[in-house]
């Protein structure tokens, strides 16, 4: 069960760190 | 009792949700706000 937890969280830093990067991307992009 | 996707959903939104703050306050605390946006 643990694993499962960890597979879980594993994909919601995964979800988070890529819409920071997309998000940063794009307004990086903007202000130039 | 214990509701795996949920469990998953908070122990791992809560670490990367405190870092980023933590990230986000040391930024402005070293050199005011210059985040370059």
């Amino acid at each position: 069960m643990a694993k499962e937890i960890f597979t879980v969280a594993g994909v919601m830093w995964a979800l988070v760190l890529t819409g920071l990067s997309v998000g940063f991307g794009l307004l990086k992009i903007q202000g130039e | 009792m214990v509701e795996v996707l949920l469990s998953g959903i908070v122990l791992g939104l809560v670490p990367v949700t405190i870092t980023g703050l933590f990230v986000a306050a040391y930024l402005q605390y070293r050199r005011g706000n210059q985040f370059g946006l």
